[in-house]
Order: C-alpha cells, then structure tokens, then sequence
C-alpha cells in the first residue's frame, strides 16, 4: 500500500526536522509561530507528492510564507532572519554564556550574511541549496557566508580563547604518568 | 580557530531552540489528515466540514429537480398562452416628407421599436 502524500511530507518533515525548525524559528521569531509556519507550508505541499529534491524548494516556500506574513507587521523593515533560533536559557552557565555570545554575534550580522548562515550551518543546506532558498546567485550566497563567518570569527575568537582559557584551568590536564601512578598506588 | 570550519563548528556548538514534543505531533497530525481530507478519502463523510462537500439528502435533491423543472417548463411554454404577445404591435404614424415643401407626401413609419435618446444635457 502506497503512503498517501500526508504520509510522505509527514516523513519528510521527521528527516529534516531540524533543517526546517531551525529556519522556521529564525524567520518567524518563536517556536509557536514557527510551527504555524511549517504546517502552513506542508499542508500546501500536500497537494503533491514529495519531489526528489524537496528541501530547497520547502525552505524557499517558508522564506516566501514568512515574508507574505511578517512583512506587513514589521512595516517597512526589511526582513531577514533573526538570532533568536540560539537557545540562551539553557541551564549550564557555560552554555548559556555561550549561546548569549552566539546570539549577540549573529544579530550583528547583515540580514543576508546572517541567513546564510543559519542555512548553512544550521540547517545544513549546501551553497546551490542556500542560493535557490534565496533566490540568489550561488556566488552571492557563498560571498555573504564568507563574509559572515569572518566577522562572526573576529567577533567570537576573544570569547573562544577565554572559555578555552578558563576551562584549561577549572579541570587540569592529567598525563598518563599519573594515572599509571594512581592504578600503581 | 583560523577557518570557517572552526568557527562552524563553534556555533553548532550551542543549543537551540525547537518546538515541543507536543506542538510537533499536531504538526504531523495535520499533515497527515491534510492530505486524507483533500485526496481519495475525501468522499467519504464526516471529514469535511465544509457545506459544499456535504452529502445532500435524497429528498433535498429530489424537491430541487422537480422546481427545476416546473421552472423550465413556465419558461419553456409559448408566449400566446402565457399572455405575452410574440410580436410587437407595431404603432404606426403618418409624416409629411419634406416638412418644408410645397406639396407634402404622406409617409408611415413605425415607431414601435424606438427608444428616447438621452443626451445628457440638462436644461
């Protein structure tokens, strides 16, 4: 017995859960409406079969349903995807910390370098993936992410070396020598 | 960390956000039961609530074909018999042709199908 289309999308859904939400909340801003928007987005879908290369088209539907959304909220703003996917209320201190210097570092991003790079290292999605979601020449999108990536490494190269840093000395590297002493004791 | 891929690294690092566990099984419910109301279950009843893909009642449908067909047959009857009358009658005048002649010609016209002409201009 052949799926039925709702089958098949709901099946394509679990295998790029995460690509989709990821995307979905860095264009909608919250999960809630991140969820409205996917479900928008593949019930539209249902209407077909799930194509061989489905991803790119599904994030372009989702950046084209965001926009006919939120444009008209945000008024003239321009859109771009936000930082707001980084969880920063985790309950490690140090990932917390983290996820607050990810996020800063994002949202001082261009709206286009920034939505490349949620797509690319979020969501997964390759340069011809990232441009056909965008509507974008290939060239441009790897353009914004190389641009993105090396401001996002000056910007987060401090932090890195201080967290490394004060890792370095909350747990001290043990040789082997010492654990051959402590197994020999 | 000299290159992207350090950096990429760093920031899948971090935690994010994601739908709960509840709000994604609605999600799939949706989908799934999306595609049963719009593809072959969709003649069965009960899964939609929409009015014009509800079944209608025999007696409904039997009661609609037979006004219909009242109605056609009214419309359908000849127009002697319904008392409207198939042709116009015509009205028929007499003018002098040329107005402004010495000895004027009688003419008859039918003005039955004339209509007044509106201008547009008022006095």
């Amino acid at each position: 017995m052949t799926p039925t289309h709702g089958e098949q999308w709901a099946a394509f859904y679990q295998m790029h859960r995460r690509a989709l939400t990821a995307y979905a909340i860095s264009l909608s801003g919250n999960e809630a409406d991140a969820a409205d928007l996917i479900q928008d987005v593949l019930l539209e879908m249902c209407k077909r079969s799930v194509p061989s290369s489905a991803l790119p088209f599904v994030m372009r539907s989702l950046r084209n349903r965001a926009i006919d959304l939120y444009r008209r909220s945000r008024g003239a703003a321009s859109f771009a995807a936000s930082a707001s996917l980084v969880d920063d209320a985790c309950a490690d201190l140090a990932e917390r910390e983290r996820a607050i210097r990810v996020r800063e570092a994002l949202s001082r991003l261009s709206g286009e370098q920034r939505e490349v790079v949620v797509l690319k290292v979020y969501s997964g999605l390759t340069f011809r993936e990232v441009a056909e979601t965008m509507n974008c020449p290939i060239g441009t999108a790897a353009s914004h992410y190389s641009r993105g990536m090396k401001r996002l490494s000056e910007m987060l190269m401090p932090v890195v070396m201080d967290m490394n840093a004060e890792v370095g000395r909350r747990t001290p590297v043990r040789s082997g020598m010492e654990d051959e002493d402590v197994v020999g004791s | 960390m000299s290159s992207d891929h350090e950096v990429a690294c760093w920031l899948e690092s971090v935690p994010l956000r994601s739908l709960t566990h509840e709000r994604e099984r609605r999600l799939l419910d949706a989908v799934r039961a999306g595609v049963a109301a719009t593809q072959q279950d969709s003649s069965r009843a009960g899964l939609s609530s929409s009015w014009w893909q509800a079944p209608i009642p025999l007696w409904k449908a039997a009661i609609a074909c037979a006004a219909l067909a009242a109605a056609a047959a009214i419309v359908a009857r000849r127009p002697e018999e319904n008392g409207r009358p198939t042709v116009p009658t015509p009205i028929r005048i007499q003018i002098e042709e040329p107005l402004v002649a010495q000895r004027p010609v009688l003419r008859e016209l039918d003005i039955s199908q004339w209509r007044p002409v509106f201008t547009g201009v008022k006095e």
